[in-house]
């Protein structure tokens, strides 16, 4: 390890690329260059670990009806004034109540809990990179499976470093522009489809959450250009969950989305040629369920996180036979 | 109708008109605001006594470069 002392150290990690003079911290608020050596302040030290049902990461074809352990550390390389965990991703470890769980103790709470996939989620694992990448490996060493909650904001080599320990990941695709992201989660839209593209590539299932914003992001022709390279470049087979916005943090004057815009959004991804779209945060079970995109009966049915109808054998449709892409086993 | 009733609704009408307009004002957020921005500068004191604590840890991180004689 290079020793830094006296010098400004440059972070590779997130596009963001900080640049680091002794005891300054990076954007993301862990990374720190303490006397002259690159640290991060939160390996191993979460401040949110839960047992949540796999549905609501969300992650609609992995594993269904499974309980994922998850957990997540303070800080967060994006800043969007709509975060629903702004409480721990918008604040200093320092601040936060931390528990002392190593890697080793992570995959032993797993298997204690019965679980059989770890969620590196509700800040973004990109900023407790090297915690959620060697806590993966050891996860995969004992038969267990690993998910990324993430708005992909990294860049590429240690996207490449995680994606080879990771089975899967539910991306926030904030919106499908540069002005979006740049006004109101102070990042860029480009190095996201960069990381959908990638993860794509190397072989994780990928499912991508659309959070719809009323005013900000509800344009039906950027929804129509957002799923049409959805469907150009990560498939027609990768679920898409539009999610309903409710007012909070910094974004908390603008009303929840009208349940119209998101089925027209829905219609829109359906449309564009997606074979699964779902509708998030809404009491509307009809949009929560998969249907063979052959002979369109219900393949997997649910009601808020719970599974109530399941028609699928060996990862094809219970009726016909079609193929359902996922992670099922 | 009388036409005081009639001024009368019509009055209502406008005040109506006139909350819409400012409720929708109200609950537009303004896009302009930059983001809050995460403070640059650690506290050396308090990070070395949490991380004594156990509260924090000093773990290198991964992927990064030092520059030589570059300007911050």
């Amino acid at each position: 390890m290079p020793s830094t002392a006296d010098r400004l150290v440059e972070c590779r990690l997130c596009p963001r690329r900080c640049k680091l003079a002794e005891n300054e911290r990076g954007d993301c608020r862990v990374r720190v260059n303490l006397n002259g050596e690159l640290i991060t302040l939160v390996y191993g030290k979460p401040c949110a670990v839960h047992v949540d049902p796999v549905e609501k990461k969300p992650l609609f074809h992995f594993l269904p009806g499974s309980s994922i352990f998850s957990i997540a550390t303070a800080g967060c390389n994006l800043h969007c004034r709509h975060c629903q965990n702004w409480t721990i991703s918008q604040a200093d470890p320092e601040t936060t109540r931390n528990i002392d769980l190593p890697p080793a103790a992570v995959v032993a709470a797993t298997q204690r809990h019965g679980c059989r996939a770890i969620a590196y989620t509700y800040s973004d694992p990109v900023i407790y990179f090297e915690y959620a990448a060697d806590t993966s490996r050891l996860a995969m060493d004992a038969g267990l499976k690993n998910v990324l909650v993430t708005a992909g904001y990294i860049e590429p080599e240690p996207l490449a470093e995680l994606c080879a320990v990771t089975q899967a990941a539910n991306v926030d695709l904030k919106a499908f522009s540069d002005r979006f992201y740049r006004e109101v989660c102070d990042a860029r839209l480009a190095p996201v489809l960069d990381t959908l593209e990638t993860m794509k590539r190397l072989g994780v299932w990928l499912e991508v959450t659309n959070l719809v914003i009323p005013t900000l992001n509800d344009d039906p022709g950027m929804l129509r250009e957002m799923c049409a390279w959805m469907v150009e470049k990560l498939g027609p087979d990768t679920p898409l969950h539009i999610s309903r916005f409710h007012p909070q943090y910094r974004l908390d004057r603008l009303p929840p989305t009208p349940p119209a815009t998101l089925i027209m959004a829905a219609e829109i991804a359906e449309q564009a040629g997606l074979h699964y779209v779902y509708v998030g945060n809404l009491r509307d079970a009809a949009h929560q369920t998969t249907h063979c995109p052959r002979c369109r009966k219900p393949v997997i049915a649910r009601a808020g996180y719970r599974i109530t109808e399941l028609n699928l054998n060996d990862g094809r449709c219970g009726f016909c036979g079609e193929a359902i892409p996922g992670v099922w086993t | 109708m009388p036409e005081r009733w009639h001024n009368a609704l019509f009055l209502l009408l406008v005040l109506a008109v006139l909350i819409g307009i400012g409720g929708v004002v109200a609950t537009q957020d303004r896009p302009n605001i930059p983001p809050r921005a995460a403070m640059r500068t650690i506290d050396p004191l308090l990070i070395d006594r949490q991380l004594r604590e156990g509260h924090l840890s000093k773990h290198p991180a991964r992927h990064f470069r030092v520059l030589d004689g570059e300007g911050g």
